[in-house]
């Protein structure tokens, strides 16, 4: 059982390593997605909290704050007794010179911080009039005479200014507060790491734009329920189309690989040369005008009004054009592949031996032939279908309109909704190996060569 | 009556390019517990002609012409299901050549074994093994072995699980195509001893088909000597080393290398092997045989009896 | 390790020329052939600034019908056009009587005459199809003096009909009232100044509008409207006729069963032009002199009358939503196909190739390190990383980056069978002896393994070029092509970008995805062809 930890290990590692470079694609966007949320939180919380607040209380907590402190508080002071001197709406600054302005300046920024240190002020009322006795007092002392009402008013418009000055500090400290603290001012490497945590423990991202249409409820923004809802529509559609396929291709290549060269034979080689040669949403969309446009044999996948996703009926009659193309699609390939397996096998001494010792022929084929095929058909032949299903049908779906994850690809591309194109990427990656892992361990279940090696 | 007669056996394949006569007028006798050695270069119809003795010559191939008796019983127009119930395995089994890929490798050595075994007795599957056991003791191995896979044996051993495998039903003819090529000369020389002495044993006839003369001389009684899909001699092992009559056996006895007699240089046949599409109208050795004269290139040798038992196709020995 | 019997470099060769041996190796061959004369020339026909007009160049709804179809794929119903050159012109003559008593007083108070211009043409129809479309362009000229004689009155004085009357003696009229007031130079009626680029040059010409899609505000837009509605209402579809444009209607009738069909005959095509004047500026004793009114800027006449029946549709290969010919797409599309293929395929094999002998080489830990990273790239879902690679580089995608990320995506392709191959030759004497009598790594790698390996890698590129042109399509459908490259991909997205499946516009996508499988086609049976020598039996 060493061999299945082994494999199991080299699983893991693999999807870490694809997982981290998928995040690492995307770790710009996505943090910066993080951003924005945070900003927008933390301006709803400051309309709420700064609500009805006088200038004072939020020029307080601006100075409180450890990152802008005093000195960022006369910053803002100088800001706005500068811009209200040049916005000229009030009458002070236009009787006063040059000079005596910048004595103005400094006067009041001393006057506001020691009202803003000044705990026993509360209310604007209480500001305003300790700061205008104070300021015009200081002037007094410098020789500068202006009436006390005018003094008043500049003040009142230049507090109004400062709070205005001042949230806007405390908001822009406090993203940069929380962008810190949850780490997103870390290097892309770090916040890549951290991203492909998220995702290999199936951490919620939040999508921006698309939402849930069933599951688990209508309207849920996790990427991975947005996913999840479609896959189990994906895996129908696929597993059924595969099944389909094998169903077919295994007797047609039998058939095929006996006669090689004949009709049948020839036809299977030219078949899978088209199908691997076209993309199979191609067909796909020749299909749908054929068989719902002019001639209409099944239901067209653009009804208008949409489609029931959760009833069964409409469902199946939904499923059964995309089945048939991807089917149809399909064989010729598969056909092919396994016809190669089996001639080679055909061509075996063992088979000879098998029909030397009298064996009738279906015994040969079925103990021997298709036994010994066994192991590589799993690999190539199971392998290229699923590796089709995640190249061509992923688009195919698109085509057909078909709620799986294909045309969340495309709903995802066209939102421009990074996290679930991450999470998608995420997903089916993971689908992918782990499907390549079981086919992986088929193998060497199936062929003893490897198993007791 | 003999064992099995062989009558103007002839196989042809069917190619896109023409009709490769591959066995093309063959005509033989084997009695019983007789061991008849089946020489020529590759490509001279050999494998084919033991192809033909089981019915199974690979398609586009085909019998066209002749009779393959056992015991006096046409096996040729015989029905494939008669055949295959009667003759295969039972009356004629064959060691196959190469032991690579003669085994499936998705089986134990046990199960294909005693799959013929199955097939054509009564047997349940614990009296098969038992007797796959037997076997498997007969040709030197351990029965462990017959729960190991073909990959996890060495060549020689998967060479003697081939033979038991062609002695399980004690066949009256077993069929040996090249049994000991691609294995070392000791495994070899092995390989040959356990033949012989089960040829001792079981009184079976064995048709032995090789390219290597010294192979043929251990075991063989008699030899056919094939040349491009026709037996160009045909006789006792001893005559046929002692006195080899057409040109082409005196060239292969000259190309194998001897440790003990006359030191001479080791010779090769210059030219190759006609193309079986369109062999040569006459002789079909004439273009290579440094002996050739008039009627060579003319007319096909009728084969003729030059002493008891020794049967050659050369215008040299035939009287016109 | 490889089963593969030893080739001298005679025998090689003698299998490459067993391509054209296979009937897969003598279809691929000649599809080849007749691809690559087309392609190259394509490139020589058009140059860089010729295939880029496709995508980039506004001139093709000038030149083309809108999504028509084949010819072939349905009944052709002919194009018409009438101009002012080949109608009849019947005056200018100069009358003093006219019937409306208010414009009556213009003559007998003013001084002036009326003068009358009537232009006729006709075309015949005869088809059981629509046309796609009709298209109109009516630009009249007024001279300055026209009209500023008599700008005392508020009475309008320049009076224009422009009709076509339909085999069944009813009238379409584009124009049927007063020029505008004070209106002097050209009067833009209908019709559209065109600037287009051909071959990097402008050229500007004017060119009839189609009426299927008449725009708002023009001129004429009240007087057509409602004249097709009109017609509608007499032939029994005040709701319209499902179906059918407005320049289709124009030739619509009903039929003894019921059905809506065109009305085939003569259809004339007539424009009459009234004005008055000041007598003085235009008659010479009594008659009109049109010298004398040119002369004094007292003319109205039109430069310019079109009317065109656009066919319903077009060439072998038809036309797409943006007028563009199918069947050049197909050929533009094709040095593209070209480019792309050959330019991924060979540089992510060469990459591949080198890789996989380095890995092949070097046996220790480094070599061990190499195929892992291999492995890697390999277990990635080819399509979906490269999606997601596309979203991220979605703002700067054009064809070089596009190739750029898939060849980051197929370089590890060939790398294990490369390896494979490498490692045995590793093993072989010359190997050896180089490495015996100190030959650098380089030196080994590039002179001695390289040169052995390359040509079956070459073969491998071969049979990767169908996936790289599908995968370009794929991308271009979800809307990660290089705006500017007329690749089929880009024409298939347009086809479902437009809904041309459910629209029934089904050359829209035929084609392009015919030319696609046709070309991925010629490379897989090359490749099949191939196969014998590039895949050599694997034996575990």
């Amino acid at each position: 059982m060493k061999w299945v930890l082994i494999k199991i290990l080299n699983l893991i590692i693999v999807l870490i390593i694809v997982t981290f470079i998928v995040a690492a694609i995307f770790t710009g966007p996505l943090a910066e997605r993080e951003k924005q949320n945070i900003a927008q939180t933390v301006r709803q919380q400051a309309r709420v909290l700064f609500q009805n607040q006088p200038p004072v209380a939020i020029a307080r907590s601006c100075a409180l704050r450890p990152n802008i402190g005093e000195q960022g508080l006369i910053d803002a002071i100088n800001t706005s007794v500068q811009s209200v001197i040049e916005s000229g709406n009030t009458t002070l600054p236009q009787q006063l010179s040059q000079d005596q302005i910048a004595v103005l300046e400094e006067v009041l920024q001393t006057v506001i911080v020691d009202a803003v240190n000044n705990k026993t002020i509360v209310t604007h009322d209480e500001f305003l009039n300790y700061t205008t006795a104070k300021a015009y007092a200081a002037l007094q002392e410098q020789g500068i005479n202006v009436s006390q009402t005018e003094l008043r008013t500049f003040i009142d418009d230049v507090s109004a200014k400062l709070s205005e000055e001042c949230k806007k500090k405390i908001i822009q400290d406090e993203i940069n507060l929380q962008i810190v603290r949850k780490g997103l001012d870390q290097p892309w490497y770090v916040l890549a790491v951290r991203y492909t945590k998220t995702l290999i423990t199936f951490q919620p991202l939040y999508s921006t734009v698309l939402t849930t249409q069933y599951w688990p409820y209508q309207g849920d923004r996790n990427a991975l329920h947005i996913i999840m809802e479609r896959i189990p529509y994906s895996v129908l559609l696929f597993t059924t189309s595969s099944i389909l396929t094998l169903a077919f291709a295994l007797p047609l290549a039998l058939y095929a690989a006996r006669r090689p060269g004949k009709t049948v034979d020839s036809t299977i080689t030219a078949w899978s040369v088209f199908s691997v040669s076209m993309p199979w949403w191609w067909l796909a969309m020749v299909f749908i005008y054929l068989f719902t446009v002019k001639y209409e044999i099944f239901p067209s996948p653009y009804k208008p009004g949409g489609i029931d996703w959760t009833s069964i009926t409409s469902i199946l009659s939904m499923a059964a054009l995309p089945v048939f193309t991807v089917t149809i699609l399909s064989i010729g390939d598969t056909a092919y592949r396994i016809r190669n397996i089996l001639l080679d096998v055909f061509n075996e001494d063992f088979v000879t031996v098998a029909r030397a010792k009298g064996l009738p022929e279906s015994m040969v084929l079925r103990k021997h032939v298709i036994r010994a095929a066994a192991p590589p058909l799993v690999t190539i032949v199971l392998f290229s279908i699923v590796l089709s299903v995640f190249s061509g049908a992923i688009i195919t779906e698109l085509i057909f309109n078909w709620f799986g994850l294909g045309r969340l690809y495309w709903d995802a591309i066209v939102a421009n909704d990074i996290p679930v194109i991450v999470e998608l990427t995420y997903i089916t990656t993971l689908l992918y190996l782990v499907i390549r892992f079981i086919l992986d361990i088929l193998y060497t279940v199936l062929d003893p060569r490897i198993r007791r090696a | 009556m003999a064992l099995l007669e062989v009558e103007n056996l002839r196989t042809y394949f069917y190619t896109l390019r023409g009709v490769v006569k591959a066995v093309d007028g063959v005509s033989f006798e084997l009695e019983k517990g007789e061991t008849l050695g089946i020489v020529g270069e590759s490509g001279c119809g050999k494998s084919t002609l033991a192809w033909s003795l089981l019915r199974l010559v690979p398609p586009p191939g085909r019998i066209v012409g002749g009779q393959i008796r056992i015991d006096g019983k046409d096996i040729v127009g015989m029905s494939e299901s008669e055949v295959r119930r009667e003759i295969r395995w039972k009356r004629i089994s064959m060691i196959f050549q190469g032991a690579m890929n003669a085994l499936n490798p998705v089986y134990t050595v046990g199960d294909q074994i005693i799959e013929p075994l199955l097939l054509h007795t009564n047997m349940t599957k614990q009296e098969a093994l038992e007797r796959a056991r037997e076997l498997i003791e007969a040709v030197g191995l351990a029965p462990s072995i017959l729960e190991r896979y073909p990959h996890e044996l060495s060549g020689g051993q998967k060479q003697r699980v081939v033979i038991a495998m062609a002695l399980a039903l004690k066949p009256d003819i077993v069929i040996a195509d090249e049994p000991t090529t691609a294995l070392d000369v000791v495994v070899q020389a092995q390989i040959l001893n356990l033949m012989k002495k089960l040829h001792q044993e079981e009184k079976m006839s064995i048709i032995l088909i090789t390219h290597d003369l010294g192979v043929v001389t251990e075991l063989s009684e008699k030899i056919a000597v094939m040349y491009a899909g026709k037996i160009v001699e045909f006789g006792r092992a001893e005559d046929i080393f002692e006195n080899p009559l057409h040109p082409y056996t005196k060239a292969l006895i000259r190309a194998v290398p001897r440790l003990k007699g006359d030191i001479h240089k080791l010779e090769y046949i210059p030219g190759t092997p006609p193309d079986l599409r369109s062999p040569p109208p006459g002789c079909r050795f004439a273009p290579r045989c440094p002996r050739r004269f008039e009627p060579c290139d003319k007319e096909e040798p009728p084969i003729i009896e030059y002493s008891k038992g020794h049967y050659v196709a050369c215008w040299l020995y035939t009287k016109r | 390790m490889f089963k593969r019997k030893k080739k001298t470099g005679k025998k090689q060769l003698s299998n490459w020329s067993l391509l054209l041996r296979t009937w897969s190796g003598k279809i691929g061959m000649a599809l080849l052939i007749i691809q690559l004369l087309l392609a190259i020339y394509v490139v020589a026909a058009y140059g860089e600034t010729g295939l880029k007009e496709y995508t980039q160049s506004n001139k093709w709804s000038y030149l083309y019908p809108q999504s028509a179809p084949p010819c072939w794929a349905t009944d052709k119903a002919p194009p018409a056009k009438v101009s002012l050159e080949d109608m009849q012109v019947t005056g200018p003559e100069a009358s003093f009587q006219v019937a409306d008593p208010k414009q009556q007083l213009l003559i007998d108070y003013f001084n002036a005459v009326y003068v009358e211009t009537v232009y006729e043409g006709s075309f015949n129809y005869e088809a059981e199809e629509f046309p796609s479309d009709t298209a109109l362009a009516l630009i009249v000229e007024v001279g300055k003096n026209a009209t500023v004689n008599l700008q005392t009155t508020t009475t309008d004085i320049i009076i224009l009909e422009a009709y076509v009357e339909r085999p069944d003696g009813l009238k379409v009229y584009f124009y049927d009232g007063k020029l505008p007031v004070g209106e002097s130079g050209t009067v833009f009626l209908y019709g559209q100044v065109a600037n287009i680029t051909e071959g990097g040059e402008n050229i500007t010409f004017i060119k009839p509008y189609s009426l299927n899609k008449i725009y708002q505000g023009a001129l004429i837009e009240q007087y057509f409207t409602s004249s097709i509605k009109q017609l509608e209402e007499y032939l029994g579809y005040p709701e319209g006729i499902p179906g059918l444009q407005q320049g289709q209607i124009i030739m619509a009738t009903v039929n003894e069963q019921g059905q809506v069909v065109p009305l085939n005959g003569e259809y004339k095509v007539v424009l009459k032009i009234g004005y008055f004047v000041d007598r003085d500026l235009v008659l010479n004793n009594g008659q009109f002199d049109p010298n004398l009114a040119k002369q004094n800027d007292a003319f109205v006449e039109p430069t310019v009358y079109v009317f065109e029946v656009k066919p319903n549709c077009y060439g072998f290969f038809g036309t797409d939503t943006k007028s563009r010919p199918i069947g050049l797409g197909l050929l533009f599309g094709l040095p593209y196909a070209f480019i792309l293929g050959f330019s991924v395929t060979f540089i992510s094999t060469f990459i591949g190739a080198f890789y996989g002998t380095a890995a092949g080489y070097w046996k220790d830990i480094k070599g061990e390190i190499m195929m892992r990273v291999v492995d890697i790239v390999n277990s990635l879902p080819f399509l979906p990383i490269l999606i997601a690679l596309s979203v991220a580089f979605r703002s700067a995608i054009t064809l070089p980056v596009l190739a750029g990320l898939m060849i980051i995506l197929f370089w590890a392709g060939p790398v294990i069978v490369v390896r494979s191959m490498a490692l045995q030759i590793s093993e072989q004497i010359y190997v050896e002896a180089a490495r015996a009598v100190g030959a650098s790594t380089r030196r080994i790698l590039f002179k001695h393994m390289f040169p052995q390996i390359f040509p079956y890698t070459m073969a491998i590129a071969v049979l990767s070029i169908p996936g790289v042109i599908v995968a370009e399509a794929s991308l271009s459908l979800l809307g990660f092509g290089d705006p500017a490259a007329p690749t089929w991909g880009k024409m298939l997205q347009l086809a479902y970008d437009v809904g041309a499946v459910n629209a029934g516009y089904w050359w829209l996508y035929l084609f392009p995805g015919l030319a696609l499988v046709i070309f991925s086609a010629t490379f897989l049976l090359l490749g099949r062809a191939l196969e014998p020598i590039v895949a050599p039996k694997l034996v575990k």
